[in-house]
């Protein structure tokens, strides 16, 4: 399977301070990678630049197009934030998404929905953070896209809906997809993460196998915490 | 796209919208009826003072109502471009035309239908209650092509200041919107005002000079059409200036080409 993703010489600014710097990257397709590192490593900036967010020094290649609108067609992004009309109701989300991106699968949205228990009918704004979250995320996860950008989809869902997303939603994506996960709950995705990416103070450390740690018995977790160790 | 965009926007408070304009026009003809009521018990001087106070508001009232959906516009425009909204609008597959282009047709879309609304209201209340002389005049008199073509160019001069203001505002929402820092946003605002206070300025001024120049009879026919002319012209630029920064604004902050 070819390069989904290429990043050649990657760098961004805001302002004097650099959030990314000279990154180098390919990324094939059919993977599950977790991009790992503290707060402020620049992992919500790598996703911007590759979503269309912003703009950036280098070269950015999804699905060989340059960033832009060809390119939104192809990558899903999940934000870490609510970023949803608070005014519409669920069903009404779903009809957005439908219209604006031919990819939608409407039944696999009512699908997820009804298992993780949240009604069409609701508004946005009745909704709890948690479950907000989690219309999110399917709306996000009903598209069948290329490359699916997800910046800490899990962390304010409950234990049990954190589980079925990770094992269920986050796993049953198109044939030859990508999923670059953003979290800080390890633990959680690492069974299902195919590698890993390490990224610090703006540099991506390292690029890697994490079935390759799981054979060596240790985990990615705390192969994290021996990169990241604060003392 | 841009169709899709630019329902999504003109649809997105039509409901509300249509409800305000309604009542708008409904509380002109209750000020009518109002109207007629005092004019049966014009003996009664306190009910007829009380009558025409709560007219006045009402008219007012109604008037607001026209302008609301222009703002309601505005707001989910500012929405979508200048908070956190802005990550689904931005990651759509569309290209920069295509999100200004859409928001501002909406905007101008609704501007137009308000004014429709805010005249029908003043006529109803005007034309039905008195206050306009609807067919009356000076029968004998008829319109010189001077006259036509001034008015015409008033009517110009009144749209172009017209889509002016929506794109200043729009120019407003754009740099704010995309702009990091407090200092930042708060330096936006401030040079939108300014630029709003100095193109008021020029155009009172303009105005001034016109009415001027008609008072001293001073060849005003001609003048009168050079000025409006001049103050169109003037507008149209900004107009055109506030669309091109906006442009480049959101280009240079996001990757939307």
């Amino acid at each position: 399977m070819g390069n989904i993703i290429e990043v050649k010489n990657l760098t961004k600014k805001y302002g004097k301070f650099t959030a990314l710097d000279n990154v180098n990257i390919s990324v094939s397709g059919g993977k599950i990678i977790g991009l790992l590192g503290p707060n402020g490593s620049g992992k919500t900036t790598f996703f911007k630049c590759l979503s269309g967010l912003l703009t950036y020094d280098g070269e950015i290649y999804i699905g060989g197009h340059p960033v832009g609108v060809e390119t939104k067609k192809l990558v899903s992004f999940l934000p870490e934030r609510t970023y949803l009309d608070l005014s519409m109701r669920v069903e009404e989300v779903f009809s957005f998404f439908a219209e604006f991106y031919e990819d939608f699968d409407m039944e696999r949205a009512y699908y997820l929905l009804s298992i993780l228990g949240v009604s069409k009918d609701a508004k946005m704004k009745t909704l709890s953070k948690g479950t907000k979250e989690k219309v999110q995320l399917i709306a996000v996860m009903a598209r069948r896209a290329l490359v699916y950008l997800l910046d800490e989809p899990i962390g304010g869902v409950d234990p049990a809906a954190r589980e079925f997303i990770i094992k269920t939603i986050l796993t049953r994506v198109n044939e030859g997809a990508t999923i670059i996960i953003s979290t800080h709950l390890i633990r959680d995705i690492e069974e299902i993460l195919d590698e890993y990416i390490f990224i610090n103070g703006s540099k991506f450390l390292s690029y890697g196998n994490a079935r390759e740690i799981h054979s060596q018995g240790k985990t990615v977790d705390e192969l994290f915490r021996e990169v990241f160790r604060c003392f | 796209m841009f169709l899709k965009l630019f329902k999504r926007s003109f649809c997105k408070n039509l409901k509300s919208s249509i409800v305000l304009l309604s009542l708008s026009v409904a509380i002109s003809v209750l000020s009518v009826v109002l109207y007629l009521v005092s004019k049966e018990i014009s003996d009664n001087l306190y009910v007829v003072t009380v009558i025409e106070s709560v007219r006045a508001f009402a008219s007012l009232a109604s008037y607001i109502m026209c302008m609301i959906p222009v703002v309601l516009t505005f707001y989910s425009m500012h929405k979508a471009f200048a908070t956190d909204e802005a990550y689904l609008t931005f990651t759509l597959p569309a290209t920069t035309y295509q999100h200004l282009n859409s928001r501002i047709l909406s905007t101008v879309c609704w501007t137009v239908i308000s004014s429709v609304f805010m005249a029908i209201s003043i006529f109803i209340t005007t034309a039905t209650a008195g206050g306009l002389n609807v067919g009356g005049g000076n029968a004998n008199h008829t319109v010189s092509f001077e006259e036509f073509l001034l008015v015409v160019e008033v009517v110009i001069l009144l749209l172009s200041l017209g889509l002016s203001s929506i794109l200043h505002i729009v120019f407003a929402i754009v740099f704010n919107g995309m702009l990091m820092t407090k200092m930042k946003k708060r330096g936006a605002t401030i040079i939108v005002v300014l630029i709003l206070y100095l193109e008021v300025a020029v155009v009172g001024t303009l105005v001034l000079l016109f009415v001027i120049f008609a008072l001293n009879s001073l060849d005003w026919d001609y003048l009168a059409h050079w000025l409006i002319l001049g103050v169109t012209l003037i507008t149209l630029s900004l107009t055109a200036l506030c669309y091109f920064i906006s442009y480049k604004i959101l280009n240079r902050s996001l990757n939307l080409a």
